[in-house]
């Protein structure tokens, strides 16, 4: 019969077990130091619970994510545990391997029509926010813990450069035909493998965005831009004619512009698409020209368009 | 030598006893916190709906729901299952969808998974494709290259419709048991949300979140199972604005179509990983298909 | 060679709720093909329905009715084994009939 083996070290703490089974769980529970609190617990109990309740919410959070890799890891599914699966969250343990998907979107795509599949050929926009999204907590929304996914100094160098390839109209003139705007508000052609190359396409604003007061069916992805011009100061012809016959943009020129041509450069990750720039590695034609984007101008800025009613 | 210290300091075991009480409370409430996460299924043929209009339109399709024109569609599957049919002049019979030969009650709800034979992850269509040329000899290959309106494809998509209706009404078991399950639902994972096209749009630009619509038309949350479950499990459906039965595939070829991305091919990789990833993520919800769309 | 109908019947207290799903292309005529041209009209124009052989309803259809058309209507004082039956006509000269007993 051998020697009993040692709980305690010479200095009264709890040894820690080298040989633990390299299982996620005792790797959290390792990392988060609960375990160096715990060590001290025969000599400080007080302290010791008082330092297990304040990692409450670490340990909470990564043991969720260790289920979601345990759910994973386990041979039947089954349907017996019927739990929403949760994205990893890269907090505490770093995924195991990203799996590489371009080979399988060679071998799964075609271009047809105008759609090439270079299109699939990812920007740095869309490279970076596509890691994002996959990596953020459930729901999309980026919350203070997630904060240690974003990459801030490649956010700032995205945004510098989706800014700098906005360019403004040569003649100075920003406004175009509310008419023609609401049209191409309404229209949700282009682009597609079933649209031509040298058709005017639409902006389908009313797809995501509610606009005039009449257009009923409208989407929720986006904010309402309903009263856009009015609620920023453009209540009559008088503040509008400000805005129009000035050589030098105002601020709020130069952001309803901005936001149309490149809506990436005000918000990186925007699920808003871009509307005045060549998009992707391929550098096609933007979608809209740019008389069109200045109808949308006078859509959401002009008193008389149907948005400011 | 005994150590001195480890003599005169002995643990004090009540303390001792209550720290890993505490600790197991931890643990027991953080699980009981993940599992508490399941949210009901929603029923299944509709979305809350706000605002006058929209509730309009959700007392219309509840309206609809009465009659599914799929279901006409399900009989026709149900006579090209047991028709000898193709260049080998034999029936479906005993095509295995998973659940053995000619099995279909709750086939589709464990659709789709590794199946050895092929050495692939399969879904409903991919299946029913390798067991058509397979026991009835058709060119996969040339149907694989036509596109949905040619005659045998439409032909398995009744098909999908009737075995798919076999399901109704069970919860989906879409299984994760082996390492290529693992690595589609990983890859199908990583391409919703994937954002590529003119436009930046990947699948979660329009369901990752709940409440979103496109115009008046509600986007479920594919994410969640509440979303999964209903959007995976109304697939195959007949759509009224077409007047045909479009099967899951079909869906994904025009989402794709939509998000300005170039042709995805028929039963290809990533349509699969796809569909392993909303399948597993539907898991415990109760299918409804054939469903029904406008 | 049409495709059969689906017929079902909801009994409360003697009123019997038909719901009839037939299948039928109900071409309107307005539509254009691939290659341009119109395709023809095709669609049923005449549907009645009867109760033990006496004819209780009668429709004219044509065009506005939708693909595989969906129709609902209750007859009162029905019984367990009376017979429902529905006939439809189109334009073609094509006519359909199927029938189902009241439980």
């Amino acid at each position: 019969m051998g020697p009993k083996p040692q709980l305690l070290d010479s200095k009264g703490r709890f040894m820690l077990r080298k040989s633990f089974k390299p299982t996620c769980l005792n790797e959290t529970i390792k990392r988060i130091a609960l375990f160096r609190f715990f060590r001290y617990l025969p000599r400080f109990p007080k302290a010791s619970v008082c330092a297990s309740c304040f990692f409450y919410l670490v340990v909470l959070s990564s043991l969720s994510s260790c289920s979601q890799q345990a759910r994973e890891d386990q041979i039947n599914l089954g349907g017996a545990q019927s739990s929403i699966p949760q994205p990893i969250q890269a907090l505490i343990f770093k995924s195991r391997g990203e799996p590489n998907i371009s080979e399988m979107i060679r071998d799964s795509f075609e271009s047809f029509g105008i759609a090439d599949v270079d299109r699939l050929n990812q920007d740095p926009t869309q490279d970076y926010c596509s890691k994002l999204a996959e990596n953020v907590s459930a729901g999309g929304s980026l919350k203070k813990t997630d904060q240690n996914v974003v990459d801030s100094a490649l956010f700032e160098k995205i945004r510098i450069q989706n800014q700098s390839l906005i360019s403004f109209p040569r003649d100075s003139i920003y406004f175009g035909d509310y008419k023609r705007g609401e049209s191409i508000a309404q229209d949700g052609r282009g682009k597609t493998w079933s649209d031509k190359a040298d058709q005017e396409n639409g902006g389908n604003c009313y797809n995501c965005h509610q606009l005039s007061k009449e257009e009923l069916s409208y989407g929720s992805l986006g904010p309402s831009l309903y009263k856009y011009g009015v609620l920023r100061g453009v209540i009559d012809l008088k503040s509008f004619n400000e805005l129009t016959h000035n050589s030098n943009p105002s601020p709020l020129v130069q952001y309803t512009w901005g936001v149309l041509v490149n809506s990436k450069a005000f918000n990186v990750c925007t699920v808003m698409p871009r509307f005045g720039v060549p998009v992707g590695v391929s550098h096609s034609e933007p979608t809209l020209k740019e008389q069109q984007l200045k109808d949308l101008m006078s859509l959401l800025l002009d008193p008389r368009s149907p948005v400011n009613q | 030598m005994q150590s001195p210290v480890l003599r005169s300091n002995p643990p004090r075991p009540k303390r001792v006893a209550l720290s890993w009480a505490v600790l197991i409370m931890i643990w027991i409430s953080s699980l009981t916190t993940l599992q508490a996460q399941d949210t009901l299924a929603p029923n299944a043929k509709s979305l809350p709906a706000e605002g006058s209009s929209e509730k309009a339109i959700a007392e219309y399709r509840q309206m609809l729901q009465d009659e599914n024109p799929a279901d006409l569609y399900v009989l026709k599957g149900k006579a090209l299952w047991d028709q000898a049919r193709g260049p080998k002049q034999r029936a479906l019979s005993n095509c295995d969808l998973g659940l053995g030969g000619g099995v279909f009650k709750g086939a589709w709800t464990q659709l789709p998974r590794y199946f050895e034979d092929t050495k692939s992850v399969q879904d409903l269509e991919s299946r029913l494709l390798s067991c058509m040329q397979d026991i009835q000899g058709f060119n996969s290959g040339e149907l694989v290259r036509s596109d949905f309106s040619n005659p045998e494809r439409v032909n398995l998509s009744l098909l999908a419709a009737y075995v798919a209706s076999e399901s109704e009404g069970l919860p989906f078991k879409v299984p994760l048991s082996n390492a290529a399950e693992l690595e589609m639902y990983r890859a199908g994972k990583k391409l919703f949300y994937y954002r590529a096209g003119t436009h930046d749009f990947s699948c979660s630009t329009c369901h990752s979140d709940d409440s979103r619509r496109i115009r008046l038309q509600d986007l479920p949350n594919l994410t969640t199972q509440a979303g999964a479950g209903f959007a995976y499990g109304s697939w195959p459906a007949y759509r009224l604005s077409t007047g045909s039965v479009w099967t899951m595939q079909q869906r994904l070829a025009d989402c794709f179509r939509q998000q300005r991305f170039p042709k995805p091919i028929f039963a290809s990789h990533a349509t699969i990983a796809l569909s392993v990833y909303m399948g597993v993520n539907a898991n415990g919800a109760k299918a409804a298909a054939p469903g029904l769309k406008r | 060679m049409s495709d059969p109908m689906r017929i079902r019947l909801q009994s409360v207290a003697g009123v019997t709720t038909v719901k009839v799903l037939m299948s039928h292309e109900m071409e309107s005529g307005q539509r254009r093909g691939e290659d341009g041209r119109i395709i023809p009209i095709w669609n049923i124009q005449d549907v009645s329905a009867s109760w033990n052989g006496k004819v209780v309803m009668t429709a004219e259809w044509g065009g506005g009715i939708s693909k595989n058309p969906f129709m609902q209507f209750a007859v009162k004082g029905t019984k367990p084994g009376d017979k429902i039956s529905i006939t439809w006509k189109d334009n073609r000269g094509d006519s359909r009939t199927d029938e189902v007993l009241v439980t």
